[in-house]
């Protein structure tokens, strides 16, 4: 899972190295997770990072032929 | 009228001096300030209001440049967002019976002194350690290998990893900043004393008396060793790594009060009195990124 890192300086011992602002991937299990990505995470020093919409916009369809889609339903 | 009015307070208190219960007040504060690690660490502001405003540290900014023609020097400055926090009181107390009193049991109510000033002083030590390594802005970094296996291809660096923190704190400060102060559990100083180059260090102490004959632990690689427990209470294998007066106040409302009542405005017949201890403060951890947290020191995390 992507997390914002809010702590000033992170590092851990499976090569992550980030400063205040940056974006890292870590592990979504916590048994994974290294014990100082476990306690930033525990005191919001690691926070989910925004996720982009990647999904285009639900709304209304329209045939390509023309006819009105709720007449067809 | 000549001479004073008797009271049963009189004839409790006329036992023993070392029962009166000014005197169990003024042992509690003597214990208390005895005990004090914590505090001792951060800066110290008395307020007059029960509620504080906090900061939140963004990042530093502007560099030392040379004077420019037009005479002037860059700006230096950090952001910050402004909060607030509530100052809390907190205490104990405990109740000394007549028989203790009339049979000066001076042994048992000292053991109950002790227990309070050393749970007041223990309780402010896990508040301050807890808002440090749960603040905003505060640098994290793991042990390379856990420090409980001091022999072999697994064995723990605490040289290493205490230099990494202590170069995590100059990075996030650009530099400007060093760390002064190592904070260890009793046990993680257990597992330190294992390893060859620091036993070393502690027997061979050219004929003064080190760690071994007196229990103080000399300076790790130019920090100020301090051992409290209350940096990890739960034994999770954590040290803090961090500068200290600068990283944050304590905050004080008021400092350790002391309060006896007499046991019979209790209702309490076999009570000679009450004695209470509290004081109203809280730590303000204004600059985390002065701090280091080295997490992963055992095996099992």
């Amino acid at each position: 899972m992507e997390v914002e890192v809010r702590a000033g300086y992170i590092e851990t011992r499976d090569g992550i190295k980030a400063k205040r602002g940056d974006t890292i991937t870590i592990p979504a299990e916590s048994a994974k997770q290294s014990p100082s990505i476990r306690q930033a995470l525990k005191s919001g020093n690691l926070r989910a990072a925004k996720v982009t919409a990647d999904l285009p916009a639900t709304g209304s369809t329209e045939a390509t032929d023309g006819t009105n889609v709720r007449q067809l339903e | 009228m000549v001479g004073s009015a008797y009271t049963t307070k009189d004839l409790s208190a006329s036992n023993n001096p070392l029962t009166t219960p000014e005197t169990i007040e003024a042992a509690i504060k003597l214990q208390y300030h005895k005990n004090l690690i914590g505090r001792n660490l951060l800066g110290y502001q008395k307020i007059e209001t029960s509620t504080t405003s906090t900061i939140e540290e963004g990042d530093t900014q502007g560099d030392i440049d040379w004077l420019s023609e037009n005479g002037s020097l860059p700006k230096m400055d950090f952001t910050f967002v402004k909060g607030t926090k509530r100052v809390r009181p907190y205490g104990g107390y405990f109740e000394v019976t007549e028989e203790q009193q009339m049979d000066q049991l001076v042994d048992e109510i000292r053991v109950m002194v002790n227990n309070v000033a050393y749970s007041m002083a223990y309780f402010e030590d896990l508040v301050i350690f807890n808002d440090i390594i749960s603040a905003t802005g505060i640098n994290s970094i793991d042990a390379k290998k856990p420090w409980d296996v001091a022999t072999g291809s697994t064995a723990g660096d605490p040289a290493f990893d205490v230099g990494k923190a202590k170069r995590a704190i100059k990075v996030a400060t650009k530099y400007t900043q060093r760390a002064d102060t190592i904070l260890m559990s009793s046990l993680t100083i257990q597992y330190m004393t294992a390893f060859d180059y620091i036993k070393s260090r502690l027997y061979n102490t050219q004929g003064a008396d080190g760690y071994i004959v007196t229990g103080v632990v000399p300076t790790f690689q130019g920090l100020v060793v301090v051992e409290d427990d209350a940096i990890d209470p739960n034994d999770e294998g954590r040290a803090l790594v961090f500068k200290q007066k600068d990283i944050g106040i304590w905050q004080e409302r008021f400092g350790i009060t002391t309060k006896s009542i007499p046991g019979e405005l209790l209702g309490k017949d076999m009570i000679a009195f009450k004695s209470t201890a509290k004081a109203k403060g809280e730590p303000n951890i204004k600059f985390p990124k002065l701090g280091c947290i080295i997490e992963g020191l055992y095996t099992s995390t």
